[in-house]
C-alpha cells in the first residue's frame, strides 16, 4: 500500500527538475529539428530536382483494358461467325 | 447437501466484496459513456467490460482472473504487460495519419513540443507526493494524453500502477471535451479566439514519403528509447504514402488495430480487480492525471501566444490546446470552441498539426523517461 509522504526532498532525491528540464529540452530539440527539417525539404527537393524528379502518380495501378459496347458486339459478331461456320460443317 | 453448499461457497455472489461491486459500477458508467455520450467508444465500452469481467470473484485454485498464471486472460494481458499492443497501436495510427497539415505549417509542431510539459510537471508532483521515480515516469507520461504510450511506459516502469495508469489515461482522454474547453478559454481572449488563419499549402508526395524515414532518424537518433512506438509510427505512416503498400496500410489501420484495441481494451478493464485498483495510490494517479491534462493544454494554449509575439501571420492559440496528443478528439476541440465564437473559422485542419505533433512529442518523452529511470 502506498503511504503519502509529501515533501519537496523527494523531488530532489528523484532528480526531478533535472530530469524535467532535460527532458523537456530533448523534445524541443528534436520537435524543432523536424520542424527545420520540414521548412527547408521543399528546397531540398527543388534542388534536387533534376536527379529525383517527382512521380505523379506513386500508386497508379495498371491500367486495365476497358471493354466498350462496341467492342463487345465486334466479339459477339466474331462468334456468331465461328458458331455458323462450325455449324455448317457438321 | 455438501457438494451444493461447496458449490454456493465459489459462487461469485459469496465472494462479491463492496469494491468489486464499485469496480462493476465504475465498468457499467463507461459503458454508459460510450453509449449514450460517444465519448471514446472503441476505448470505453472494453474496458468498461473488462472491468466488470475483472471484477467477478474467482474461484480459488482456478487460473480464471488476468492475474492468475495460465490463465487466457492471462495470457491476453501478456500483450499489455509486456507492452506488446501499444507499438502495434501505433503502426495502426500511424497508417491511418496524414501529417500534411504539419508539413504544411511546420511552426505549429512546436506547439506539440511544449504540450509535452504537462507530463514533466506531473512528475515532479507526483515525486512530491512520494512516488518513486519511476512510478513517477509512468504517472507523468498521463500528460501525453495518449492511451497506448500510458501503457507502454507503466508496462517498463511500474507495472504495479498499469491498471490505474491506463484507466486514468483513457478517461481523461474520453473527457477532452470536458477538461480542455473552460481551460482554452480561460487563457485567451475573444479577439485571440477569433484569429483566422491562413489555409494549408499542397503537399508533395515526395515530402509525405520522405517525412516518415526523415523523422524517425532525427527522433531514434537523439531519443533511442522511443524506437519501438516511434518506429512502429512512422513505418504504418510510410506504408501509407509509398503508394505501393496499400494492403499493408489498409490492413495495419483497419484490422490490426481494431484487433489490438479490442484485446488492449478488454485485457486493461480486467486488470481493475477492486483489490489491487482500489487504493489511495489510485486516486493519486487519477488526481495527477486531470492535473497533467489541465497543465498539457495549458502549456499548449499558452506557448501558443508566447510564438505569437514573434509571428507576423498570427497563430490562434486555440490549436495550442491540440498539442496533447488526444488525436483527434482534442484538435476537433479546438474547432469546437472555435467555431462557437466564429461559425466560419475552420480550424481543424490547423489543429492536426499540434495534434500529431503531440503523438510524436509523447512518444519522444516516455523513450526519454524510459532510458533514464528503467536504471
Amino acid at each position: 500500500m502506498f503511504n503519502f509522504q509529501f515533501s519537496y526532498q523527494n523531488i530532489i532525491n528523484g532528480q526531478g527538475f533535472e530530469l524535467a528540464v532535460a527532458g523537456m529540452i530533448i523534445v524541443f530539440v528534436i520537435l524543432a529539428t523536424i520542424s527545420l527539417f520540414i521548412t527547408l525539404m521543399p528546397k531540398i527537393l527543388d534542388r534536387l530536382n533534376p536527379y529525383l524528379p517527382e512521380q505523379e502518380h506513386y500508386n497508379q495501378e495498371t491500367p486495365t483494358s476497358e471493354i466498350s459496347s462496341d467492342d463487345n458486339a465486334a466479339i459477339a459478331a466474331i462468334c456468331y461467325v465461328f458458331h455458323q461456320r462450325s455449324e455448317s460443317k457438321k | 447437501m455438501n457438494i451444493l453448499h461447496d458449490f454456493l461457497y465459489t459462487t461469485g455472489i459469496a465472494n462479491m466484496q463492496p469494491g468489486n461491486l464499485i469496480m462493476v459500477g465504475i465498468g457499467l458508467l463507461f459503458i454508459g459513456l460510450a453509449i449514450r455520450k460517444d465519448y471514446e467508444p472503441l476505448l470505453l465500452l472494453p474496458i468498461g467490460f473488462g472491468s466488470i469481467v475483472g471484477n467477478i470473484p474467482p474461484i480459488a485454485g482456478m487460473a480464471v482472473g488476468v492475474y492468475d498464471e495460465g490463465s487466457v486472460l492471462n495470457y491476453i494481458y501478456y500483450g499489455v504487460s509486456q507492452g506488446i499492443f501499444p507499438p502495434l497501436i501505433f503502426l495502426g495510427i500511424g497508417a491511418m495519419t496524414d501529417f500534411s497539415t504539419m508539413l504544411s505549417n511546420p511552426r505549429l509542431v512546436l506547439l506539440g513540443a511544449a504540450a509535452q510539459l504537462g507530463i514533466f510537471l506531473t512528475l515532479i508532483g507526483a515525486l512530491y507526493l512520494g512516488f518513486t521515480p519511476s512510478e513517477a515516469g509512468a504517472i507523468g507520461i498521463i500528460g501525453g494524453a495518449d492511451g497506448p504510450t500510458a501503457i507502454f511506459l507503466s508496462a517498463k516502469l511500474a507495472p504495479h500502477l498499469l491498471g490505474a495508469i491506463a484507466i486514468a489515461a483513457y478517461s481523461y482522454m474520453a473527457l477532452v471535451p470536458v477538461i480542455q474547453p473552460p481551460i482554452m478559454k480561460l487563457l485567451t481572449t475573444r479577439k485571440e479566439r477569433l484569429i483566422r488563419m491562413a489555409p494549408p499549402r499542397n503537399v508533395s508526395q515526395r515530402e509525405k514519403i520522405i517525412f516518415p524515414i526523415a523523422g524517425f532518424l532525427i527522433c531514434a537518433l537523439v531519443a533511442p528509447g522511443a524506437i519501438t512506438l516511434i518506429g512502429m509510427l512512422f513505418f504504418g505512416n510510410l506504408l501509407k504514402e509509398s503508394g505501393v503498400t496499400e494492403r499493408l496500410a489498409n490492413t495495419a489501420r483497419t484490422a490490426l488495430i481494431d484487433i489490438v484495441t479490442i484485446l488492449l481494451g478488454f485485457s486493461v478493464g480486467c486488470s481493475t480487480q477492486a483489490q489491487t485498483f482500489l487504493t489511495p495510490d489510485s486516486m493519486a494517479i487519477f488526481s495527477l492525471g486531470a492535473a497533467s491534462f489541465a497543465v498539457a493544454t495549458a502549456c499548449g494554449v499558452l506557448f501558443a501566444k508566447f510564438m505569437n509575439l514573434f509571428l507576423k501571420e498570427k497563430i490562434n492559440p486555440l490549436v495550442g490546446a491540440a498539442g496533447v496528443s488526444a488525436v483527434p478528439d482534442s484538435a476537433r476541440v479546438v474547432q469546437m470552441v472555435g467555431q462557437s465564437e466564429d461559425p466560419q473559422n475552420f480550424l481543424l485542419m490547423h489543429a492536426m498539426a499540434p495534434n500529431v505533433a503531440g503523438v510524436i512529442g509523447s512518444a519522444v518523452a516516455a523513450g526519454i523517461l524510459w532510458s533514464v529511470l528503467v536504471r
